[in-house]
């Protein structure tokens, strides 16, 4: 188990022994007396520092952060060594912090390191920062930097970190809908902490870590990590218990004892042990404690190196991974089954389509049974190793799918599993936001992107954004002369002489037709109407709370123009009040109605009709031609004639009353025939109301 | 000579004179505030025509307020003089006081019932109203008196559209073209029409032969830009909403769009520059903020995005769509509470879709 975490660790050992034994570089200041000859103490001093780093760093990966430690003070006592920079680059390329690495890459590039490959750990560590152009960039540089036998050693990588590059640049133009979080550190720890398995509940997470168990905890002598151990949460609620030593017998001081998988019964727990290359064995889950681990048999363990395991749900058939004779390339999943006897059959490669030549690890079988998740360094991986999905379908296993960006990333990921809803996944990675080495994160898939809602804007009406250009004004008329008869004044309380605001409403007496409605000023009371010649007007005047007025015109089609001023008094509705109707016409000497008589009698119908308990009386009044009697007998006629017509109307004839007066109330002079023309009068006065 | 200088002199007394009455006016208008009663001056017979034909001459020079007062003088010095009262009515439509226009055609149709043209006019007035019904009778009342009306098919159709009566619509537009085939807008509308009916293809016919009729239609390209975005082509729907803006540069909507189609072709910092555009043209533009909220969204820039959202509904509180697409906001800022609390706002707005995220 433990390779899948320093894989890279034989070519950086090689490079570092290759990078101690050069001493000289342009530009970089070096470690020499000749550079600090005030400050020998110090020089000394980071000198020592530089000792015990390297002493460290030789020591691999798993040195380095110590190294670091060294690396630092000497870098601040010299910060301008070419070499020291591009050493502590290789250190926080291979921690959580790689995106530090690349100012010291960068810098000891300026400083003119010599070491070529300075180029190739720049693009690594642009690619783990995401930045796949400026990786590029480094990577083919530094393959044009390579002599001819150089490149055959390395084109291989280079050529498969370019893919990668190509890869990762599409995977992150469409990052799939999950939430990443770190397990946290009641799980991880700054030791790397891997291979987590649920149990079938969902409520305890098995793991393997390389921390201490102990004071007497042991390192292996290849990685110089702590020796792999299980360790185990429990969740309660929606927390993850503080994780503690797996109890019972399957955790061993001084080997590795690794989560390797789990049944999906949850009874069997399949345990990777470090003996002879690597070996998977079973441990039974039995009253609560796992039993002594038990090593599945030899047709599925090889003297290779065989780690992860995945039984079906049937418990028929198992894939697992292993590197034994017969790989396409490195490790590969393989399958057995179990056949009438209970043994397991001589395995088979699970084939191109999953296996590739690179390393395939850490096997998942999916709830549903036909879903398996594993991680490869081939297919389409953004670097190193990614997690991948292929489904059983038809007799045959689908093309693996890249679980894509940010489950997957340029670093290592390995080790998904999900639970039984397959809404929540658990996988190891190196991250930035990580305790130390590889952590375990728990990835949350959020399914579909729930689409939002845009709003356009359309101007679907065209008259609406911009209205039709069409002439509508009506056209010049042509100039005739009309002779107009202009009426104007004031309107007035007849006894405050206050200013009204009245309607003045204009009739063709002929026609009954309502020509026009005007009002009159309500500061002033001013009023003015013209009038074309050629018609009999009645102009009503009206306001609120006062007896209507009215007054009638008579203009000729042959009259010249001209202005009458005609100043009018209103009456308050008040009983006693009278006024005189000067739109009513009869014959000559007899007591008919003349049509002309319709439109004052509409409004005076108007007006009884809009004061219900109005009482008034019609009056009659004549000239002085003529006998008094004839006169009185047709005033009264001339009365009555109106009161049958309001009661024709509708006016209930209780409120009417009428009476002759003939000549006996003039209003003006009989002496000419104006005045005897205002005398000749039809009134009507409030008695009640 | 002597007579022309009597001439220039009494023409310039004139001018004088009518200076002074017209300062009068203006006075007493101010006093009084109303002008049926502040007419002041010697009674002319002619006075109504020559007014008439006055205000028609300012009509043409877009002098507005001062051509309605000549119709209204005019109106004063002939109380039956029909075109006046149409033309003001005319005048007061342009001043956007509808009322007040829908009042002086009333008046003109007592004089002249059943006028093809006032009603037209009228229709526009009430149209302009939002009183679709009436809007609609007084076009169809004219088209019974003038059926070669192009303008009220036209109108009536818009009517019909805005009543969500498409078919109708696309009757009443087609008939506009038989009469009027360079009829540009009614193209553009019966497009529309075919938009909102789903026959994307047609509406493309009809928004393209507009724009042949007349290319400085950019609304008929902002129109066919919807279309292909309906279609899924969103770079040819790109295209369109650019050659609106091509043809008037401070076309919002057309960056609002654009910006749209640009989120679907997932380039989102193109998008949120056409909607701050928008913004900065029309900040009263609801979608933009919505949009650019969207765009940020799709860049994974939650809180921009939340803040834009909010933007939204602190300018209108009842918008669904925003409370919907903010909750998918907090979701992804892990607030679920939140996002919850929003669809179910969403929800209760008629926002159909939140439903379904509540349900997961």
């Amino acid at each position: 188990m433990k390779t899948k975490i320093n894989i890279q660790i034989k070519s950086l050992m090689i490079v570092v022994l290759t990078i101690l034994s050069i001493n000289v570089y342009s530009q970089s200041v070096e470690f020499h007396r000749d550079y600090f000859p005030s400050d020998r103490a110090g020089l000394k001093e980071a000198l020592q520092d530089l000792k015990d780093g390297d002493k460290l760093f030789l020591m691999g990966p798993a040195m380095y952060t110590d190294a670091l430690v060294f690396y630092s003070r000497a870098n601040t006592f010299n910060p301008n060594n070419a070499m020291l920079n591009y050493k502590i680059g290789i250190c926080y390329l291979n921690s959580v912090n790689h995106p530090k690495s690349i100012e010291y890459f960068e810098k000891a590039v300026r400083l003119n390191v010599p070491q070529i490959d300075v180029y190739y750990y720049l693009g690594l560590a642009y690619q783990f920062n995401l930045d796949f152009e400026k990786a590029v960039e480094n990577y083919n540089y530094y393959r044009r930097s390579l002599t001819p036998p150089e490149l055959i050693n390395n084109r291989e990588r280079i050529d498969k970190r370019l893919s990668e590059c190509r890869n990762a640049t599409e995977l992150v133009k469409k990052p799939v809908r999950v939430f990443i979080d770190n397990m946290g550190n009641t799980i991880n720890s700054v030791y790397d902490d891997y291979s987590p398995i649920l149990s079938y509940q969902g409520n305890m997470l098995y793991f393997t870590t390389r921390r201490p168990i102990d004071n007497k905890a042991k390192r292996d002598k290849n990685d110089h990590k702590f020796f792999e151990n299980i360790f185990v949460s429990q969740k309660l609620g929606n927390r993850w218990m503080p994780a503690t030593e797996l109890e019972g017998s399957i955790n061993t001081k001084n080997s590795h004892d690794a989560t390797a998988g789990i049944s999906f019964d949850g009874q069997t727990l399949f345990v990777y042990k470090g003996d002879k290359g690597g070996h998977i064995y079973e441990s039974f889950l039995k009253n609560n404690k796992w039993s002594k681990p038990k090593k599945l048999p030899k047709t599925i363990n090889t003297d290779f190196h065989q780690t992860s395991v995945a039984l079906t749900r049937d418990g028929k058939t198992m894939y697992f991974v292993s590197n034994r004779t017969g790989s396409i390339g490195g490790k590969d999943i393989w399958m057995t089954t179990l056949d009438e006897k209970g043994r397991w059959a001589f395995p088979v490669n699970m084939g191109a389509t999953i296996n590739t030549e690179h390393d395939e690890e850490s096997i998942f079988l999916a709830p549903d049974g036909k879903t398996m998740y594993f991680s490869s360094r081939g297919h389409n991986s953004m670097g190193g190793f990614d997690i991948f999905k292929t489904t059983f379908e038809h007799g045959r296993w689908t093309d693996p799918v890249n679980l894509g960006f940010p489950i997957n990333s340029p670093n290592d990921d390995l080790f998904f599993t999900m639970d039984a809803t397959g809404e929540i996944g658990f996988f190891s990675s190196v991250r930035p936001d990580g305790f130390g080495g590889a952590d375990i994160y728990m990835v949350t898939f959020l399914g579909p992107e729930k689409p939002v809602i845009h709003k356009t804007e359309n101007h679907y009406i065209a008259s609406i954004i911009r209205p039709v250009k069409e002439r509508l004004i009506g056209d010049a008329v042509e100039i005739v002369t009309t002779p107009m008869t202009v009426i104007k004044g004031k309107i007035t309380d007849e006894k405050t002489d206050d200013p009204l605001f009245a309607t003045l409403e204009l009739y063709d007496n002929e026609t009954e037709a309502l020509l026009a409605s005007f009002t009159s000023n309500k500061q002033t009371g001013a009023y003015l109407i013209s009038l074309p010649g050629g018609k009999n007007y009645m102009i009503a005047v009206k306001s609120d709370d006062y007896l209507f007025h009215s007054e009638n015109i008579n203009v000729a089609q042959s009259d010249v123009s001209r202005e009458i001023i005609n100043n009018i008094k209103l009456k308050k509705v008040e009983v006693g009040q009278s006024i005189v109707l000067n739109n009513i016409f009869f014959d000559t000497g007899a007591a008919t109605l003349r049509p002309e008589s319709y439109a004052e009698l509409g409004v005076l119908y108007a007006l009884l009709l809009n004061n219900p308990s109005l009482k008034i009386e019609i009056s009659g009044h004549t000239d002085n031609v003529g006998s008094a009697a004839a006169n009185l007998r047709l005033s009264e006629e001339r009365a009555r004639a109106v009161v049958a017509y309001l009661i024709e109307r509708g006016v209930n004839r209780d409120r009417l009353t009428y009476k002759g007066y003939g000549f006996s109330k003039p209003i003006a002079s009989n002496e000419t025939a104006q005045g005897r023309q205002m005398n000749r009068r039809t009134e009507f006065q409030i008695l009640d109301k | 000579m002597n007579s022309t200088k009597k001439l220039l002199f009494s023409k310039r007394n004139i001018s004088a004179k009518r200076c002074i009455i017209i300062l009068m006016l203006m006075l007493t208008s101010v006093v009084y505030g109303q002008t049926d009663t502040v007419r002041i001056g010697k009674h002319d017979p002619m006075t109504a025509e020559k007014l008439y034909n006055e205000g028609i001459s300012l009509f043409s020079k877009e002098e507005y307020p001062a051509a309605m007062q000549k119709f209204s003088e005019a109106i004063y010095n002939r109380s039956d003089f029909y075109q006046a009262f149409y033309n003001r009515g005319i005048v007061k439509d342009i001043m956007k006081d509808y009322n007040g226009a829908i009042e002086d055609y009333n008046r003109a149709l007592i004089l002249k019932p059943r006028d093809p043209q006032t009603l037209l006019a009228r229709g526009k007035a009430w149209l302009a109203l939002n009183n679709l019904e009436s809007a609609k009778g007084d076009f169809s009342r004219a088209l019974e008196v003038d059926k070669k009306m192009h303008l009220a098919y036209y109108y009536r159709g818009v009517v019909n559209f805005m009543t969500g009566k498409y078919d109708d619509a696309i009757l009443d537009f087609s008939e506009t073209i038989n009469l009027k085939p360079d009829h540009a807008y009614a193209y553009n509308d019966r497009g529309s029409c075919k938009l909102k009916l789903g026959d994307l293809d047609a509406a493309a016919s009809d928004y393209l032969q507009a724009v042949v009729m007349d290319p400085t239609m950019f609304f008929s390209y902002n129109n066919l830009g919807t279309v292909r975005k309906e279609q899924g082509k969103y770079e040819e729907a790109a295209e369109y909403f650019s050659t609106a803006i091509r043809i008037r540069n401070d076309y919002a909507e057309a960056y609002n769009n654009r910006g749209v189609v640009r989120i679907f072709s997932e380039k989102f910092e193109d998008a949120i520059k056409d909607f701050n555009k928008a913004i900065e043209l029309n900040p009263d533009m609801i979608s933009a903020y919505n949009n650019r909220g969207n765009a940020k969204y799709k860049l994974n820039d939650f809180k921009g995005a939340i803040e834009d959202y909010n933007l939204v509904i602190t300018k209108e509180p009842e918008n669904g769509s925003a409370y919907l697409n903010r909750g998918i906001s907090k979701e992804m800022m892990r607030n679920t509470k939140g996002a919850e609390e929003d669809w179910r706002k969403a929800v209760s707005l008629g926002v159909k879709e939140a439903e379904e995220f509540l349900k997961k």
